[in-house]
Parts: C-alpha cells; sequence; structure tokens
C-alpha cells in the first residue's frame, strides 16, 4: 500500500503535499473551536466573527478558553514533531523521540524542585523551573558526551539515557516525600494542555518561532547524515557543527514544550516516522510535514481529551499514546507485510 | 465429694465463659469493610493510622491511651507529642509493633497490604471507610464501643446529630431557586474539584446549595468551559496547611480572566475553607458543614471569617 501511495505522492509536487496538510491543519482549528460542552456546535465555529454580538461569558470561553488551547497544542504538536523529525535523522535511530537527552526527566526535575520547595514566583514558578531545568539537562548531557571538540552520537545518546534515569530517580524520590502535594506531580507528569492561557502561547511562541528557519535552513545537512556520518563528512558537512546547533535548537523548543504541557507522549515519536512512511526521507519535505501533521494530531488528541469524558478532562498524554501506539503498530505490520 | 469438685468446676467454667461473653458482647464491634472485631479488655495502647482517627479517639476522651499517630495528625495539639509512626499511606511496620499496640484504627488510606501483614502478626486491625457525615458519627460509636467508652460516644454522636439537625431543619425549607450554585476548587493545573460521593458535596447539599459537580464522580478535573457554563454564585477554595499553594490557588481564582464572567467573583463570592477541616472524616465534619452553612446562607447562620487554624 505505500508504495502505492509514495508512487502517487511522488507525482504530487511538495507543495502539494505541505498544502494539504495545512488544509487540514487549519480546517481542524476552526472546527476545534466550535468543539465544546462535549458537543460540536457550527454556530460557535461561526461566531467567533462576531464579536460584538456574544455575551460576556461566551467571549470568555471562545477567546479566553477554546483559542488560547487549540494555539498551545497547535505549537506544542509542532515542536515535539519537528524536534522528533529532526533528532531522529541525527542520530539514525527510529526509536529517538524529542526527550531523548533527558530533557522531558530534567524537566520535570525543575517541576517538582518547584513543587516541594514552595518557591512562588507567580503562575510561572513551575513552567519557569522546568524550562531552565531541561535546557541545563541539555547542556549537561552534551557537555558530559563531549569527547574532545566531537559529539559522539552513541555516547551523547547513552549520556542522554543515564542522566535520564537518574532524574527518574530524583522525580520518585520527589513523588515520595510530596505528601499532599503528590497530585500536582502527578498532573504534570502525565501530560496536559490544561489551563492553557494567552500567557502560555506567548510563552512558548518565540523559542519555537526561532527554531523553525534554523532547522529547515539544515534540510540538506540532514539529508547527508541520511549516509552516515563519515559520508557527510566527505560532502562537505562540518558534521560536529551541525550536530552541536540542531541538538541545542530542537532541545530549546521541546524544553519550551515541556515547560507549558508537561510530558507529551508518542507525537514526536510517531509523527516523523508517519510522514516517512508517506512521503519517503527527503528532510526538505520531512520537516514541514511533520510540522504540519504534528500540530494537527495534538490539536485533535487534544480536542478529544477534552471531550471523551466531558465535563471531565483526560490527560492529553494519555490520549496520545492510547491512540498513537495501536496506530504505529497497525502502520508497521502494513510496511512489513509489503516487504 | 467427686461430684462437689464436678460442680466447682463448672461452675468455674460457666463463670468463665459468661465473663468472656460479656466482655466479648460489650467489645465487639464490624468495621466498614465487614470484619469483626472482639476484644477481650479495652484497649490501652491505641494506634492511628490516619488524622481522622487520631480526632475521632481525642474526641472520646481516649487520647491518653493513644501510643502512635501519623506525621499529619495536628489536631488536637496533644497529637503532635504522639509517636510517629509513619504518614498515611507509608507506615512503619517495625515502629507499629515495638509499640505493642492493642488496637490499631486504620483508614480509607492505609494500604492493604499494611493491613494484611499487621493481622498476620495477631495485631487488632478497625478499619474506618466512611463515606458520608452519617457514617463518620456511625464510626465514632463503633469506635466508643471498642474503647470501653460507649457513653461518651453515644453523648458525641448525639451532639453531632443535633448540631447537623440544626442546620438541615433551616436549608430543608428552601427552595431550588434559593440554592445557589457552589464550585469547590482543589487545585488550578488542571482544575479539580469534588463531585458527588464526597464530604464536599455532602456539605454543600446539606448546607443549602447545589454542588456545581454534582453530576462527577468523587474527586475529578472539570473543563473551565463548563464551570463558566454553569455560572456559580460562590466559589470555596481549599487552602491546605503550610504550603503556599493555597494563596496561588486563590490568586488564580480572584485574578484569572477567564473567571471573571462568574457572578461569584463579580460579587465577591470567594471563600477559604481550611482542607484539614473539611477533608477529615472525624468530629470536625460538622465544623466544615456549619462553615458550609455560613458560607451559603449567612442570612440563616452568620456570617462565616475564615481563620487559619495552624
Amino acid at each position: 500500500m505505500s508504495s502505492r501511495i509514495r508512487n502517487n505522492i511522488g507525482k504530487l509536487k511538495k507543495a502539494n503535499v505541505l498544502l494539504l496538510l495545512g488544509i487540514v491543519l487549519a480546517l481542524g482549528m476552526m472546527i476545534a473551536l466550535g468543539i465544546g460542552g462535549g458537543r460540536f456546535r457550527f454556530s460557535e465555529m461561526i461566531l467567533v466573527f462576531h464579536y460584538s454580538s456574544l455575551s460576556a461569558s461566551e467571549r470568555t470561553i471562545l477567546f479566553d478558553i477554546r483559542l488560547p488551547r487549540i494555539l498551545l497544542s497547535v505549537l506544542v504538536g509542532a515542536g515535539l514533531s519537528l524536534s522528533g523529525a529532526v533528532l531522529q535523522g541525527l542520530f539514525q535511530n527510529p526509536l529517538v523521540d524529542p526527550y531523548v537527552l533527558g530533557i522531558s526527566s530534567g524537566g520535570a526535575v525543575g517541576a517538582v524542585i518547584a513543587i516541594l520547595s514552595g518557591i512562588s514566583l507567580g503562575f510561572f514558578t513551575i513552567p519557569l523551573f522546568s524550562f531552565l531545568f531541561a535546557l541545563g539537562t541539555t547542556f549537561l548531557v552534551l557537555r558530559l558526551g563531549q569527547i574532545g571538540h566531537k559529539f559522539p552520537l552513541e555516547t551523547m545518546l547513552l549520556a542522554g539515557v543515564a542522566i535520564g534515569f537518574f532524574f527518574s530517580a530524583l522525580i520518585s524520590l520527589g513523588m515520595f516525600l510530596a505528601g499532599e502535594n503528590l497530585h500536582q506531580m502527578v498532573f504534570w507528569i502525565m501530560g496536559g494542555l490544561w489551563n492553557s492561557s494567552w500567557k502560555k502561547v506567548l510563552a512558548i511562541l518565540p523559542p519555537i518561532a526561532i527554531t523553525l528557519p534554523i532547522v529547515f535552513s539544515y534540510s540538506r545537512e540532514l539529508n547527508a547524515f541520511l549516509l552516515g556520518e563519515k559520508v557527510a563528512e566527505s560532502m562537505g558537512v562540518d558534521v560536529e557543527k551541525v550536530k552541536k546547533i540542531l541538538l541545542v535548537i530542537s532541545s530549546l523548543s521541546v524544553a519550551a514544550c515541556v515547560s507549558v504541557s508537561g510530558v507529551i507522549g508518542f507525537v514526536g515519536l510517531v509523527v516523523p516516522h508517519v510522514i516517512r512512511i508517506i512521503t519517503g526521507e527527503d528532510h526538505r519535505l520531512l520537516l514541514p510535514a511533520s510540522l504540519l501533521l504534528g500540530s494537527s494530531v495534538l490539536l485533535w488528541a487534544d480536542t478529544l481529551s477534552r471531550s471523551l469524558l466531558h465535563p471531565v478532562e483526560l490527560p492529553v498524554g494519555v490520549v496520545t499514546s492510547l491512540l498513537g501506539a495501536p496506530f504505529f503498530i497497525y502502520l508497521l505490520r502494513r510496511k512489513k507485510r509489503e516487504r | 465429694m467427686k461430684k462437689t469438685l464436678r460442680t466447682i468446676i463448672q461452675l468455674i467454667l460457666f463463670i468463665f465463659i459468661f465473663q468472656s461473653l460479656s466482655y466479648s458482647q460489650e467489645l465487639t464491634a464490624t468495621d466498614d469493610t465487614g470484619f469483626t472485631l472482639h476484644l477481650l479488655q479495652p484497649p490501652q495502647r491505641i494506634i492511628s493510622l490516619s488524622p481522622g482517627n487520631t480526632e475521632i479517639l481525642f474526641a472520646l476522651g481516649l487520647g491518653e491511651k493513644v501510643m502512635g499517630v501519623t506525621t499529619y495528625c495536628n489536631e488536637p495539639q496533644e497529637a503532635l507529642t504522639k509517636e510517629k509512626i509513619g504518614n498515611v499511606t507509608e507506615i512503619d511496620l517495625e515502629k507499629i509493633l515495638t509499640l505493642q499496640p492493642d488496637l490499631i484504627l486504620a483508614s480509607s488510606l492505609t494500604p492493604d497490604e499494611a493491613i494484611v501483614r499487621l493481622r498476620e502478626l495477631n495485631l487488632s486491625v478497625f478499619i474506618l471507610k466512611s463515606e458520608s457525615i452519617a457514617q463518620v458519627i456511625e464510626d465514632i460509636q463503633k469506635v466508643s464501643i471498642l474503647g470501653g467508652v460507649e457513653s461518651a460516644g453515644q453523648a458525641l454522636a448525639q451532639t453531632l446529630q443535633e448540631k447537623m439537625k440544626q442546620i438541615t431543619d433551616k436549608t430543608n425549607s428552601l427552595t431550588d431557586t434559593q440554592k445557589p450554585v457552589v464550585f469547590h476548587i482543589i487545585w488550578h493545573d488542571p482544575i479539580w474539584t469534588a463531585g458527588n460521593h464526597t464530604f464536599i458535596n455532602e456539605f454543600i447539599t446539606l448546607a443549602g446549595g447545589k454542588n456545581l459537580a454534582g453530576d462527577l464522580n468523587g474527586y475529578s478535573t472539570v473543563d473551565i468551559e463548563e464551570i463558566i457554563r454553569r455560572n456559580p454564585a460562590i466559589i470555596t477554595v481549599i487552602e491546605s496547611h503550610g504550603g503556599s499553594d493555597q494563596s496561588q490557588l486563590y490568586q488564580f481564582v480572584t485574578t484569572d480572566s477567564r473567571f471573571q464572567s462568574m457572578d461569584a467573583i463579580k460579587n465577591q463570592q470567594v471563600y477559604l475553607v481550611d482542607s484539614d477541616i473539611v477533608s477529615r472524616p472525624g468530629p470536625r465534619l460538622i465544623t466544615a458543614l456549619e462553615f458550609f452553612a455560613q458560607i451559603i446562607h449567612p442570612e440563616l447562620f452568620g456570617k462565616y471569617e475564615f481563620k487559619n487554624q495552624k
């Protein structure tokens, strides 16, 4: 099947795939704006354009609750899938996800410390702590994995895994000691886009906006990495510099995502694989396509998480993994059968 | 001679059996899990595995016999001086054994494995798992029977029931429109509230209000959109002791732009409630009920004032 798809899509131009994914995302955002209270209302989707005719509570619901939440899910989905695609390309390892350098456990340790210590710098205490710890973890892993002026990917991967385990133990310790604050930690670690606000949207917009152009400009170098580091080097790619820049920049956007939404699993791992199955390995297409699909996937996962058991809200991280894992297995089986 | 000896032995046996029977009848109670406990004599060394249980024991005048409590037991003051056997969910078995208890009062939060272990060690464990105010009052009476202070238990139960009746007598006559929608918030990220089968739900309904989340099961997350739509007239904010998050939660509720369209915010009907008082299954639940009555119907019960107990 996928070969047929690939042939069909191969005939489409790159722009068309992106246009299609873009339209799907835009339509999804429109529809999600009309979903609330456990059902879809066309009127609510359209009413956004009649601001003056809305009551105060309708305005709050549409503009202060749904809109920032939709934008946040789109931004986080974009950040996670793009970083996933970049890191998988860089490490040449299909199991790599955006959290491979220990970023998620670093961010979680930051959140746990903020909750346990009771330090309060306003509502942004926990996101700020988790952002700083997530970034700090990345630099720690880069330092540990560095040998001379080189960044061997295997060492880096192992350093990331080791730091991840160490921090996981710290998180367990924190949870053990948490007592009455335990539920805050559990919720944070589960990952959710609840309580999305414009402040959170504005907080993660800059890191993600910086990431996009830089990452896209390295598409060709990432394509060279497909042939292995040595070949890439012989093709004139400054391998160490590319690795360093891409690791730092993708960590920046993942850290931003983790700080506002906790640990949302599976999006960053699976979306790039799905795109690869559909369009192939060319990073010039893979990166923007992953970004768009990732946004759509998280948008719909979050919309489901707030509608399935309405008015109870589920953690979106649970929804992405519950739906993502079986779908991914299905794709893998299909792909395998064709060979 | 032989006959007399036989009669004497029979008599002794009879007295012995009668005595033990009468004891076991006096000090027998069935706990909330259906387990029946017989004690041969009133316990002298009691261990409490939850703050609510500790409050019950002290209220029954059994405080002096309490040997061990949890690290959360801060009420009454005397409880702070007792030996600590762990927190509510992690308990130190060795510590419990060294205290040689003859009665252990467990709670719904005590891990099942710990209860099994304690019973394997032939310790008398009695579990209190109340889900309603009425059940807490029943539990108080059961503990008083086991503790050999049945009359104290009956007196306390009667006082509590009377206080409860004073409130419900007034709220029962309220019409539906006189019952405001009350939203109780426990945490803001995600927004976490108390639905049905919680003490909070019982307080709100008995005190003449409608729980905004009455259709949800137990403690639950809730969509902020739905809160705005159901427009609470009153919001109660849990204040957990000692932590800094309580002010954060209160600030969130009173300042977040998304809450501004609600009646509770417009009319400044946001109240802090002490989490120790409103969440522990013990005699102070009636105090909590009185608080909610004052918050929801100050015209009937007087003005509510939040006092930090610590």
